[in-house]
C-alpha cells in the first residue's frame, strides 16, 4: 500500500514550521490551480496538494500523520490503517467521478475530532458543536447523538444522459462505521436515476447516503455535482446548447435551406441571405429538456471549398473579377 | 453478496433545496457567515422570508464552498475571495465560449 508523503507533495522538509507549510501551499496552489494553471495534470496535482495541505496545516492532524508515518518508516509493523491512501470515489459502468480523498480524510479525522468534542461537550464546552450538525451536548456527556457528515462528489454524465435521463450504478468506497462505531473502508453500490434535463453544475441530493450518524443520529446526505463530459458537437450553457454549423459561402450569401443535427434528430434550417461568419440562429426548445426547455444556438461557420481543381479555380477567378471586393478597405489600403 | 441500494435522486434546485444551516455546515462556517455573503451580494438573494428559512440553489452552494475554501486556504478576506471566485467563473465562462467557436 502506497503511503503518501505529504511533505514531499508540498515540497517542504519534515521540520517545516506551520508558516513554511502555509507559504509552500500557497505557492503550489497558485501554480497548479486548475482554473489558471497551464501545467499538465494540474487538476490531479492540485487535489494531491489540497490533501497534503488539509493534513499538514492542522497541527493535530499533522501530529497524527507524523506518528503514522514514523511507524511506517520504522517498519515496525505499524502499517497505516486500511484505506489510508484510498479515496472516496465512484467507479461504475460508464461512470466517472471525482476521487475525493479529502472526504475520506475528513471522515477519518472528523470522526476522531467529534469523539474529542463529545467528551469536551460533557464538560460544558460546546466549541464547534454547530458544525457537527445535530450534536446533542445536553446529555451531560453520557450519550450523544450526532448526525453523519454530508459527502460531496462529482458525477460526469453525457449530454445524451441529461437529455434522456439515465440510471447509474455507483460503486462507492467510503468510511463506514462498524457496530462498535469504529471507522472502516467499505464499498457499497448505489443505483441512481439521474433526472432528465439535469444541467452542468446542478447538485443532486441522495438523502441518507453520506456518513452514518452516531448514537442513533441520522445519516448525512450525499451530494453529487453534475459535470458534462465534453461533447464532440454540442456545448451546454445552462439549459441552452450551442453548436458550430458549417455552411458554404453561397449558402451564407444567398440564403437557403440546410439540414442540422439536434438532440432530437435532424431538422431543416433556413439560412438567411447575407449571413455572416459567427452569426447565430436560435432553434427554440431544441436545447436540454425542462420547463421551459432550452434553446439550441447554431453558430454559422463559413467553409470555403479548396481550389484544388481547374473548375473551382476558374469559379474563384470569376468571382474575383466580378465582386470588386476589398476586405481590407477599413484598414485604409487600396487592395 | 453485493447489495445495490436504489436511491431517489433529488435535484437540489427543484425538490430538495439546501437550507442555510446545511450550507453553513458544508462550508464549516456559522450561519452568520452565510447571511453576510447574501447581504454583501456574494451569493444571489436566497429564497425565504427570514434568514433562518432561506434556501439555496446549486449555484449558491458551489459558490459559497468555493469562497470558504479560498478564505481558508489563502487567508484572504471575503471581498478578495469573492473577487477570485468571480474571476474564476468568468474564465470558465470564456473558456466555454471559446470551446463553442473553435
Amino acid at each position: 500500500m502506497e503511503f503518501k508523503d505529504y511533505y514531499k507533495i508540498l515540497e517542504v522538509t519534515r521540520d517545516a514550521s506551520q508558516d513554511d507549510i502555509r507559504k509552500a501551499y500557497r505557492k503550489l496552489a497558485r501554480k497548479y490551480h486548475p482554473d489558471v494553471s497551464k501545467e499538465a495534470n494540474a487538476e490531479a496535482r492540485m487535489r494531491e496538494i489540497n490533501e497534503a495541505n488539509d493534513v499538514l496545516r492542522d497541527v493535530e492532524k499533522r501530529a497524527e500523520y507524523d506518528a503514522l508515518a514514523a511507524g511506517v518508516s520504522a517498519g515496525n509493523g505499524a502499517a497505516p490503517p486500511a484505506g489510508w491512501d484510498r479515496g472516496f470515489e465512484f467507479s461504475g459502468a460508464g461512470g466517472a467521478g471525482e476521487s475525493d480523498f479529502q472526504d475520506f480524510l475528513n471522515g477519518m479525522f472528523k470522526q476522531a475530532a467529534h469523539k474529542r468534542q463529545g467528551f469536551a461537550a460533557g464538560q460544558g464546552d460546546h466549541r464547534g458543536a454547530g458544525q457537527g450538525g445535530g450534536f446533542d451536548g445536553r446529555s451531560g456527556g453520557q450519550a450523544f447523538k450526532m448526525r453523519g457528515e454530508d459527502h460531496h462528489a462529482e458525477i460526469e454524465i453525457s449530454l445524451e444522459d441529461s437529455f434522456a435521463g439515465v440510471t447509474r450504478e455507483l460503486s462507492l468506497r467510503s468510511v463506514q462505521l462498524d457496530e462498535q462505531g469504529r471507522p472502516y473502508m467499505g464499498t457499497r453500490t448505489l443505483s441512481v436515476r439521474i433526472p432528465t434535463g439535469v444541467r452542468e453544475g446542478q447538485m443532486i441530493r441522495l438523502s441518507g447516503q453520506g456518513m452514518p450518524g452516531e448514537g442513533g443520529g441520522e445519516s448525512g446526505d450525499l451530494f453529487l455535482t453534475v459535470r458534462f463530459a465534453p461533447h464532440p458537437v454540442y456545448q451546454a450553457e445552462g439549459r441552452d446548447l450551442k453548436m458550430q454549423l458549417p455552411i458554404t459561402p453561397w449558402e451564407a450569401a444567398l440564403g437557403g435551406k440546410v439540414h442540422a443535427p439536434t438532440m432530437q434528430g435532424e431538422v431543416e434550417v433556413n439560412i438567411p441571405a447575407g449571413s455572416k461568419q459567427g452569426g447565430k440562429l436560435r432553434l427554440r426548445g431544441k436545447g436540454l429538456p425542462g420547463d421551459p426547455a432550452g434553446d439550441l444556438y447554431l453558430i454559422l461557420d463559413i467553409v470555403w471549398p479548396p481550389a484544388d481543381n481547374e473548375a473551382t479555380r476558374a469559379a474563384y477567378q470569376q468571382l474575383a473579377s466580378v465582386a470588386a471586393f476589398n476586405p481590407r478597405h477599413h484598414l485604409g489600403v487600396q487592395s | 453478496m453485493n447489495t445495490v441500494t436504489v436511491c431517489t435522486a433529488l435535484l437540489v434546485d427543484q425538490d430538495a433545496p439546501v437550507t442555510i444551516q446545511e450550507l453553513a455546515r458544508f462550508c464549516e462556517q456559522q450561519t452568520d457567515w452565510v447571511i453576510m455573503l447574501v447581504k454583501q451580494g456574494v451569493l444571489p438573494p436566497a429564497q425565504g422570508p427570514r434568514p433562518e428559512q432561506w434556501v439555496f440553489t446549486s449555484v449558491s452552494v458551489t459558490r459559497a464552498r468555493h469562497v470558504a475554501r479560498l478564505q481558508r486556504d489563502f487567508e484572504v478576506n471575503l471581498d478578495a475571495a469573492a473577487l477570485m471566485v468571480d474571476l474564476m467563473e468568468e474564465i470558465r465562462h470564456l473558456r466555454n465560449r471559446l470551446g463553442a467557436i473553435r
